[in-house]
């Protein structure tokens, strides 16, 4: 590559390259990498489809897709985006992979492992990006790699946390409620203070239903937490169905019926949202959307809210967490144009202002931005600001693979903690979910 | 007379089911609509009754129209759901009536072949037709759609339409032969203007399955202005796990009007023309 932008330049080159230059230079945006030395003439004209899901934070849509119209302008390519709802980007990516029709797309955790054959290989460019933050956070460097290639350019993941209701907790008795940063809680705490929210009429909400966030978001967490795992650390046995692990299901299956709203196991992920802000649960795990609506439409309940890390079990804390890339499909027409977009895109510039106007909701990539002033805007947000240092990827103790994918896309563990608060039978669901594991991992 | 003669004997034999059937049938329709009416904020407020509208507004109506490309929505769903209905109603016209008349080898075959191809699944279609789609260079525009949604329109309006030709005399059409008529102007003078339940059957079940439609119309035609309302509604209206559930109403109870007035005008004719081929004559 560097001997490429090294050479010299032909004069038809220098005549586009000038002049691409000088259009670059008027709009005043582009760094000088953008194009990574080559001609803008080789991708204008063209075109590119670019596939995304839909943002909660509005704001970065919009900056999206004007970042993305600039680009456009500027390298003479027609940009076409799609915003699409998180359940319907599958079928979409899935009929991209046949037919085509789209270029560029936002992949979900595991799906770099599910679409591997259909992937443009990207790891120079990741590992520049990775480079020039100061290397990857963990959780991207263990979920982000397929085969010891990047097949996407990660981007980092939509956070998640203990949501709470200050002057209930107070209610309640937790020391240093006002502030959730001082508030360091084991599962059987947690399980406390939602016997007495109960009693109160306000119980916790868990949603157990299967939807891509919330669920496994707390279940894999709390199966970690307590000593258990889908595989065992040399990856040829299920490490599920343990003593410890039967006896902490016992614990939230008391827990559920002592302290929980026992309809969560129908819940998606939008039904403690609507719990919360209609005040009928005090605490939930869930993302920052909820204190960010509420600071839209309930400021009285943002300003009662917080949050905390998700609770500790005698095996550590944890949180499930992988990142989401952006990757080329390889029957893109038009792979060099899409690989000078992501080049531009994830400049600092670009990404940065990108990942900072979601004030905390999106989890950065590199450690750079581990202690951007954006996390210290919010006290409040302090608490997803910790979360990708305790990330774990889906497989664990094993590494994410299409098996791992395959098991959580059939909610296998999910449905566990379903069978056991609906049961009662902590064990069976357990022994349950051990053989489900067993067939996915063919072990 | 059903029911009874008595008030008291009519009141419970037929009234009080027809209120119990009306108040099911339209409350998902009276929810929909109070919710549009609603703040958000009032929305999550446990302290008003649910089913009434405390403080009015038409802000998720504003916002429907000035911050979503609704009306475009809108105009792409009706010109998907005309031209869809049209095209499947004249193929499946012409099929229904070979069907039903015409005595050629293989018809019964060809008949049952027409009914279950209406049995495959989208979910398995949309992958392998979604490759013809690009190859033909139609992604993204309406021919997709329109030319995708009779696959699963005319199998059903074929079977439909078959049945009630069926009902129509053989000896009607055979005067009409007599009188010198061809299989195609007896076909449009004569059996056409007979059939006008069934065709208008056949032409709301089409019209509907077309403008409810998701799977296609998210896979083939879902880039910007190029939505229809389904996949339009749930794109912009449902933002991770946070649903606008006011303007996400307000786009229901809009997108439910086509839909409510054409069966409104034709219900005498589609109940007629949905059942003529149950009982044969």
């Amino acid at each position: 590559m560097e001997k490429k932008t090294q050479r010299k330049l032909s004069r038809r080159e220098f005549i586009t390259t000038g002049a691409a230059g000088l259009g670059v230079a008027a709009l005043g945006t582009l760094p000088r990498q953008v194009f990574g030395g080559q001609a803008p003439a080789v991708i204008k004209g063209t075109k590119l489809a670019f596939l995304q899901a839909t943002y909660f934070i509005a704001p970065a849509q919009d900056l999206f897709r004007k970042q993305v119209e600039e680009w456009g302008k500027m390298a003479g390519v027609t940009m076409a985006v799609d915003f699409l709802n998180w359940p319907d980007l599958q079928p979409k990516i899935a009929a991209a992979v046949q037919a085509g029709g789209v270029d560029i797309m936002d992949l979900w955790p595991g799906w770099n492992f599910l679409y591997r054959n259909s992937l443009v290989d990207l790891t120079r460019e990741a590992e520049e990006v990775g480079k020039r933050g100061g290397g990857f956070e963990p959780y991207v460097l263990n979920s982000g790699k397929v085969g010891g290639r990047w097949l996407g350019i990660p981007n980092g993941y939509s956070n998640a946390s203990m949501a709470y209701r200050i002057s209930w907790f107070k209610e309640a008795g937790v020391a240093n409620a006002d502030d959730g940063n001082k508030i360091d809680m084991t599962w059987a705490e947690y399980f406390a203070v939602a016997k007495k929210m109960k009693a109160k009429g306000k119980p916790f909400g868990q949603a157990l239903g299967h939807s891509t966030g919330d669920p496994p978001g707390f279940c894999y967490p709390y199966m970690w937490s307590n000593g258990a795992m889908e595989l065992s650390k040399d990856g040829k046995s299920i490490a599920f169905n343990k003593p410890e692990f039967v006896d902490a299901m016992k614990k939230f299956v008391q827990a559920w019926k002592d302290g929980y709203d026992e309809t969560g196991t129908s819940w998606d992920d939008s039904n403690n949202n609507r719990a919360y802000l209609s005040e009928q649960i005090s605490s939930t795990f869930n993302g920052s959307s909820i204190y960010f609506a509420a600071k839209k439409d309930k400021p009285d309940i943002a300003k009662d809210t917080h949050h905390i890390l998700i609770p500790k079990g005698p095996a550590g804390r944890f949180y499930w967490l992988e990142t989401r890339t952006t990757a080329i499909l390889k029957n893109s027409k038009n792979v060099a144009a899409a690989k000078e977009f992501l080049k531009w895109w994830f400049q600092d510039e670009q990404y940065n202002t990108w990942w900072r106007i979601q004030e905390g909701y999106h989890l950065q990539h590199v450690k750079k931005l581990a202690d951007d002033p954006m996390w210290f805007k919010d006290p409040k947000m302090t608490p997803f600001k910790q979360q990708p240092k305790y990330g774990l990827n889906t497989g664990y103790a094993g590494p994410p693979n299409e098996k791992a994918a395959l098991a959580w896309s059939k909610y296998i563990v999910v449905d566990t903690f379903a069978k056991a608060v609906q049961s009662g039978d902590a064990k069976a669901a357990v022994e349950w979910g051990a053989e489900q594991l067993k067939r996915a991992y063919g072990v | 007379m059903v029911g009874g003669e008595t008030l008291g004997r009519r009141t419970l034999d037929i009234y009080l089911p027809l209120a119990f059937y009306l108040v099911f049938l339209l409350f998902p329709f009276y929810w929909m609509s109070i919710v549009s009416l609603k703040p958000t904020n009032d929305l999550f407020e446990m302290k008003y009754n649910p089913f009434w509208v405390q403080r009015f507004t038409l802000e998720n109506y504003r916002y429907l129209f000035e911050n979503t490309a609704f009306p475009e929505w809108v105009k792409n769903t009706l010109i998907v759901s005309v031209v869809s209905t049209i095209i499947s109603l004249v193929c499946s016209i012409l099929i229904g009536y070979a069907l039903a008349r015409l005595r050629f080898p293989g018809s019964n075959f060809l008949g049952v072949g027409i009914f279950l191809a209406y049995l495959v699944p989208p979910t398995l279609l949309f992958l392998p037709l979604a490759q013809v789609i690009v190859k033909l260079g139609l992604y993204n525009t309406y021919w997709a759609l329109i030319l995708t949604y009779p696959t699963q329109l005319i199998p059903f309006a074929s079977w439909l339409l078959m049945g009630y030709f069926r009902t129509i005399p053989k000896e009607i059409e055979e005067s009409a032969m007599a009188d010198g008529c061809s299989r195609l102007q007896i076909l449009v003078r004569i059996v056409l203007p007979l059939s006008i339940p069934g065709l208008l059957s056949a032409g709301i079940f089409s019209f509907t399955l077309c403008w409810n439609e998701f799977l296609y119309a998210l896979i083939f035609m879902s880039s910007g202005p190029m939505k229809t309302i389904p996949v339009g509604v749930v794109s912009d209206m449902i933002k991770a796990d946070t649903l606008f559930w006011g303007s996400l109403m307000a786009s229901a109870v809009l997108g439910s009007f086509p839909i409510a007035i054409l069966y409104s005008f034709f219900v005498k004719h589609y109940v007629s023309g949905l059942t003529a081929g149950a009982v044969k004559g």
